[in-house]
C-alpha cells in the first residue's frame, strides 16, 4: 500500500508542475448509497442489513492541455460501513469488517503519447481473457507496426489480505485467509500480450500472466490467454479462453457467431466450458474434472430500431474429462427463453422477459415485465419492475416456491450535477412472508473545467 | 419479514406504473409523429410542377415531401440500417424539393457553396433563400401561370399562400404576414469539417451517396452510415478512433447522452450491440479490448457491477436472495464474473448460518439439513457430493473452505479425490514443482506423495 502512496504522490507531483495544467479538466464525483433489508438465518433468526457506502472520487483530465487528454489522473474511494449487525453477527464470520476505507481505483493514465503509447499506472481494475486483476503497478502497451501491439504488465495483486485500504472482489479465489494476513505476501503480477488490432475487422490478442509469492516464488497463477473477433460480411466471430498452465488444461472457452440475416433478424449461437481452477495455493484444483459444456441459441427479430423480440434455448452437458468412476456420465440441463422490448427514446422503454430452465441444478421459470417512464425525461424518471419465478432446487427439497415481486422507484435529476434516486423492492412467498428492501442513492458530479468553446 | 398488509395493494400498484410508462411513453410518441406529419402533409389545391407523375403530387406519397419519404419507410416491414436518429437528430423539412431535377442542371456547390469553407458540424450548409431566387422568380410566381422554373410559394412550400402585409412589396418575401413553416436540421452530434474532406479530394457523392436518384434528401437518404466514414477511417489511411468523430467529455470518454436519447452501439460494425444478451456477451468483447469499452465507460460502471457491494437491481431479478441457489447451482450466469465464493459467498453464507462448522452440525436434523440424504455416504450414490464436487466445485466452495474438505480428504490413506494416474503424472510433478504449499495441505512432509510417488 505504501508503494502505491507513493507512487501516486510522486505522479501528482510531476504533474503538477507544467503551466499548461491550467487548462485541465477536474472532476469530483460522489455517490452515497444507503441499502437496508433483513436476512434469515437458518435458525430462522432475522439479521439485520443496514449498509452504507459512500464513493468519492477525483479526477484530472487533459493535464497536457492541448485537448488530446494524453494524461489524465483518475480516483475513486469506497466507504463501506455495515450498519446494524449485532457483534454476534459478526462474530459468525471469519473474516468481517463492519467499516472499510478502500481505494478502488487510482491511477494516472496516458493516451497516444509519442503517437504509440498507452499506460496505467497506480491501481486499477485489468481485464483480459485471463481473468480480472486488481492491481496496484503498471500495464502498457506499444503500438507496433502492420497493426500489432505489445502489452506489458508489472505490479501487484490488490490483495485484501496485504492492504488496509484494499477492497477487491477479484482476488485469487480459493483460499481464505482466516487470521487476515496475507501469509506469503502480495502477489507479484507479471504478463505481457500481443495484440492485432484492424478495427472493424479483425482483432485478437494472446497473452501470458504469472502471479507468484513466497520466498520461493511459488507459482499463485499462470495461464495463457487468447482473444479472437473476426467480421466476415454480416457475421461476427468472437471467441476467448485460457489455459492454466498451473493444473494443465483449458479451464475456459466462450466462443460464438452472431449472424446479421437481414437487417431486421439475426441469430446468434454460443459455446461456453468452463473448468473452474483456483488460487494454486487451493486444494480445490483437484476435484473438478467434469467441465461444463453449454450451447446456446437465439434468434431475434427487429421490428424496428429499439424494437424487438427474441426467442432462444441451451443445452447444457458434463464431459468427464479424467479417467474416475461415476454414477451418471453426462448430466444435461436445458433451458428456453423468449422476451419482447421496446424503447421510445427518452420518454420511456418496456421490456417481456419469460424463460425455463430444468435439468442439473433444479427447475425455474420466470416472468419478468420491466419499465421505465420519463415522467419529465431525463429529469423526472419512473422504474418499475414486476417479477414472478418459481423455483425447484435440485437438491433441496425444501427450497421450492413461486416468489413474487415488484420494485419500484424513481430517479430525479435535481440538476445536471445531482441527481437522487429511490427504490424500493418487495418479494413475497410462502418461504418469506414478506421482504421489503430500500435502496436510496445520491449522486453528485461536479466539473471545473476551463471556459472553452465547444467544437461540433 | 413481517406481512405488510398492503403488500398486494403495492404490487397493483408497481403493475399500473409499467402500464402507464408504456402507454404514456405510446400516446406521447405517436402525438409528436402526427403532429409532424400534418406540418409536413401537402394540402389539396398544390400544383404539380412541370414534370411531376399526377397522382403522387398532393398525397401522403409525395416522395420530394418528408412526410412521403416517411411514408417509405413505415412501408418497409423490420428494422433497416439507417443513420442515427441519435447523432442525427430529427429534422423538420417542411419542404418540397428534388434533388434528382436539380442536380441535371446544377452542380451541388451551385447551391451548397457553404460546405468549401465549413468547419464543423454545427453549419448549416444549405442554401438561403436568395439562392433559390436566383431561379425561381418570385414575381413570375404569383402570375397565373406560376413562372417557368415553377415559382408560387407553394412550389417548395408545400399548402403555402403567401399574404403580404399592406403596401408590401410583393418581391420581398421577407414583408408577409405569416411565414411558412421553418427547415429545422438541429446539429449533429457530431464533429465533422466538409472543408478538410473535400481538400482531400472527396466528392459529395462518396458521403451523401448518388442525391441525382433522390427527390427530397432526408437524414435516412442522404446522410452517411458510419460504416462510409470507416472505409477511410480504418487506423491507417485516418484515424479510427471514436473520439475523432464522436463528440467528447472532457474526461476523453465519448458523449452518449444527448437530447435525442442515448448513443448505444448497434451491433452493425462490431459485436457490440446492447441488446438482450449483452449481459452475457460484453464479456468477450471487454477481455478482448477493454479500452474499447472505456471509450464510453468509466472505470467506476465496471466497478459497480463487479466489484460493487449491493445487488444491481437491473441484472439480478427481484427475490435474488431466496432464488439464487437454484441459478448458482446451474452456475448461469456465471457466478465468478463478479464474486469471489471464498470471501464474497461465504461471508454471508456464515453470516446467515447456511454456511457451517460440519462438526457443528453433525447433530443437526436431516431435515433441516443442505444436503441430501447419501450425500458424504460411504457408498457412492447419485446424490454423493462427489459428483456435485466434480461438476461445480464453486457451488461448494460458496460455502465450505479448505478444511472442509481436508477432514476427509487429507493423508495418504484419506479418500483420493486425484483422478487416476495422478500420481507419477507430469502434471502432479509439475503442478509440486510451481507450488507445493497446496500439497502439503494434505500430505504429511515426508510422504512419498510429495514427490509424485
Amino acid at each position: 500500500m505504501r508503494s502505491l502512496t507513493g507512487l501516486l504522490a510522486a505522479t501528482m507531483v510531476l504533474l503538477a508542475g507544467p503551466p499548461s495544467v491550467r487548462a485541465a479538466h477536474f472532476r469530483v464525483e460522489s455517490e452515497t448509497i444507503g441499502d437496508a433489508y433483513q436476512l434469515v438465518t437458518s435458525d430462522d433468526e432475522l439479521v439485520n442489513r443496514r449498509r452504507l457506502h459512500q464513493y468519492l472520487g477525483f479526477g484530472a483530465y487533459d493535464l497536457t492541455g492541448d485537448g488530446s487528454n494524453a494524461l489524465s489522473v483518475v480516483t475513486l474511494m469506497r466507504f463501506d460501513a455495515d450498519l446494524g449487525l449485532t457483534d454476534e453477527d459478526v462474530a459468525r464470520v471469519d473474516v468481517f469488517r463492519e467499516h472499510q476505507l478502500s481505494i478502488q481505483t487510482a491511477y494516472v493514465r496516458g493516451q497516444g503519447l509519442f503517437g504509440r503509447l498507452d499506460f496505467k499506472l497506480g491501481r486499477f481494475l485489468h481485464s483480459d481473457p485471463i481473468d480480472y486483476l486488481m492491481m496496484d503497478g503498471l500495464v502498457a502497451t506499444v503500438r507496433l507496426p502492420w497493426r500489432l501491439g505489445l502489452e506489458l504488465l508489472a505490479g501487484y495483486e490488490a490483495d485484501n489480505h496485504v492492504g488496509d485500504l484494499t477492497a477487491s472482489q477479484f482476488e485469487l479465489d480459493g483460499v481464505r485467509y482466516v487470521e487476515g494476513v496475507h501469509p506469503d505476501g502480495p502477489s507479484t503480477a507479471l504478463g505481457a500480450a500481443l495484440l492485432f488490432d484492424a478495427p472493424w475487422d479483425t482483432r485478437a490478442r494472446i497473452g501470458y500472466r504469472r502471479l507468484f509469492s513466497g520466498e520461493d516464488d511459488e507459482v499463485d497463477q499462470e495461464k495463457i490467454g487468447a482473444a479472437l473477433y473476426q467480421h466476415l460480411g454480416p457475421v461476427h466471430l468472437y471467441g476467448t479462453g485460457s489455459f492454466d498452465l498451473y493444473n494443465r488444461l483449458v479451464d475456459r472457452v466462450h466462443a460464438g457467431a452472431r449472424w446479421q440475416v437481414t437487417d431486421a433478424w439475426d441469430l446468434e449461437g454460443q459455446y461456453v466450458r468452463l473448468r473452474p481452477t483456483f488460487d494454486a495455493d487451493s486444494i480445490f484444483n483437484v476435484f473438478s474434472i467434469q467441465p461444463l459444456n453449454d450451447v446456446n441459441g437465439r434468434v431475434r427479430w427487429h421490428l424496428s430500431d429499439g424494437h424487438r423480440v427474441y426467442a432462444g434455448g441451451m443445452v447444457r452437458l458434463f464431459s468427464v474429462e479424467e479417467g474416475r468412476e461415476v454414477v451418471d456420465e453426462t448430466v444435461s440441463a436445458t433451458g428456453l427463453m423468449a422476451g419482447w422490448y421496446r424503447s421510445w427514446g427518452a420518454l420511456g422503454r418496456l421490456g417481456a422477459d419469460v424463460s425455463h430452465e430444468g435439468g442439473y441444478g433444479g427447475q425455474r421459470t420466470l416472468f419478468d415485465v420491466g419499465g421505465l417512464w420519463g415522467v419529465d425525461p431525463n429529469v423526472f424518471e419512473v422504474d418499475g419492475r414486476l417479477t414472478a419465478v418459481r423455483f425447484e432446487d435440485a437438491l433441496q427439497d425444501q427450497l421450492e416456491a413461486w416468489s413474487f415481486g415488484y420494485q419500484l422507484g424513481g430517479r430525479f435529476l435535481v440538476d445536471r450535477r445531482a441527481a437522487l434516486s429511490l427504490m424500493v423492492e418487495h418479494n413475497f412467498n410462502r418461504i418469506h412472508v414478506s421482504q421489503l428492501r430500500v435502496f436510496a442513492v445520491a449522486d453528485v458530479d461536479v466539473w471545473f473545467s476551463p471556459e472553452s468553446e465547444r467544437v461540433q | 419479514m413481517r406481512r405488510t398488509g398492503g403488500a398486494g395493494k403495492a404490487a397493483l400498484l408497481a403493475a399500473a406504473v409499467v402500464a402507464c410508462a408504456a402507454a404514456a411513453t405510446a400516446v406521447q410518441a405517436e402525438s409528436l409523429e402526427n403532429r409532424a406529419l400534418m406540418d409536413h402533409a401537402p394540402q389539396a389545391g398544390d400544383h404539380p410542377p412541370r414534370g411531376a407523375t399526377a397522382p403522387v403530387w398532393g398525397s401522403p406519397d409525395d416522395p420530394m415531401t418528408s412526410a412521403g419519404q416517411r411514408a417509405r419507410e413505415r412501408a418497409k416491414l423490420g428494422r433497416r440500417h439507417l443513420p442515427s436518429p441519435v447523432v442525427f437528430p430529427d429534422q423538420q423539412l417542411p419542404l418540397r424539393f428534388s434533388h434528382r431535377i436539380h442536380t441535371e442542371l446544377l452542380e451541388c456547390v451551385d447551391c451548397h457553396g457553404g460546405v468549401r469553407s465549413s468547419l464543423r458540424a454545427s453549419d448549416v450548409n444549405l442554401p438561403p433563400m436568395a439562392t433559390c431566387t436566383d431561379c425561381h422568380d418570385l414575381e413570375e410566381g404569383l402570375t397565373a401561370e406560376g413562372g417557368d422554373p415553377p415559382s408560387r410559394c407553394s412550389t417548395c412550400h408545400v399548402g403555402y399562400q403567401a399574404e403580404f402585409l399592406p403596401g408590401a412589396d410583393v418581391n420581398d418575401w421577407t414583408q408577409v404576414k405569416v411565414h411558412p413553416p421553418e427547415v429545422v436540421i438541429p446539429t449533429p452530434n457530431l464533429k465533422f469539417n466538409h472543408k478538410l474532406h473535400l481538400d482531400r479530394g472527396m466528392d459529395c457523392a462518396t458521403c451523401h451517396g448518388d442525391l441525382t436518384q433522390v427527390e427530397l434528401a432526408t437524414r435516412d437518404n442522404a446522410l452517411p452510415l458510419m460504416k462510409t466514414c470507416l472505409t477511410c477511417h480504418d487506423g491507417q489511411q485516418a484515424s479510427a478512433e471514436c473520439r475523432t468523430c464522436h463528440l467528447t467529455e472532457p474526461t476523453g470518454r465519448l458523449e452518449t447522452r444527448f437530447a435525442a436519447g442515448r448513443l448505444v452501439p448497434g451491433g452493425w460494425y462490431y459485436h457490440d450491440a446492447h441488446d438482450d444478451s449483452w449481459l452475457q456477451d460484453h464479456r468477450a468483447a471487454a477481455q478482448l479490448n477493454e479500452g474499447y469499452c472505456a471509450n464510453c465507460h468509466a472505470p467506476k460502471e465496471c466497478v459497480d457491477c463487479h466489484n460493487g457491494v449491493t445487488k444491481p437491481l437491473k441484472i439480478h431479478p427481484n427475490d435474488w436472495i431466496l432464488q439464487h441457489p437454484v441459478a448458482a447451482r446451474k452456475n448461469a450466469p456465471d457466478c465468478a464474473s463478479c464474486h469471489r465464493s471464498q470471501t464474497f459467498c461465504v461471508d454471508c453464507h456464515q453470516l446467515t448460518k447456511v454456511a457451517g462448522d460440519p462438526q457443528d452440525r453433525a447433530n443437526v436434523p436431516q431435515r433441516l439439513r443442505f444436503h441430501p440424504e447419501g450425500w458424504v455416504a460411504a457408498t457412492v450414490g447419485p446424490d454423493h457430493h462427489r459428483f456435485e464436487a466434480q461438476r461445480n466445485i464453486q457451488s461448494c466452495t460458496s460455502c465450505h473452505t479448505e478444511r472442509t474438505c481436508v477432514a476427509c480428504h487429507s493423508g495418504d490413506f484419506g479418500a483420493n479425490p486425484h483422478p487416476i494416474g495422478f500420481a507419477g503424472s507430469l502434471r502432479c510433478r509439475e503442478m509440486a514443482r510451481k507450488n507445493d504449499r497446496a500439497c502439503v495441505k494434505c500430505h504429511q512432509l515426508g510422504s512419498p506423495r510429495l514427490e509424485c510417488r
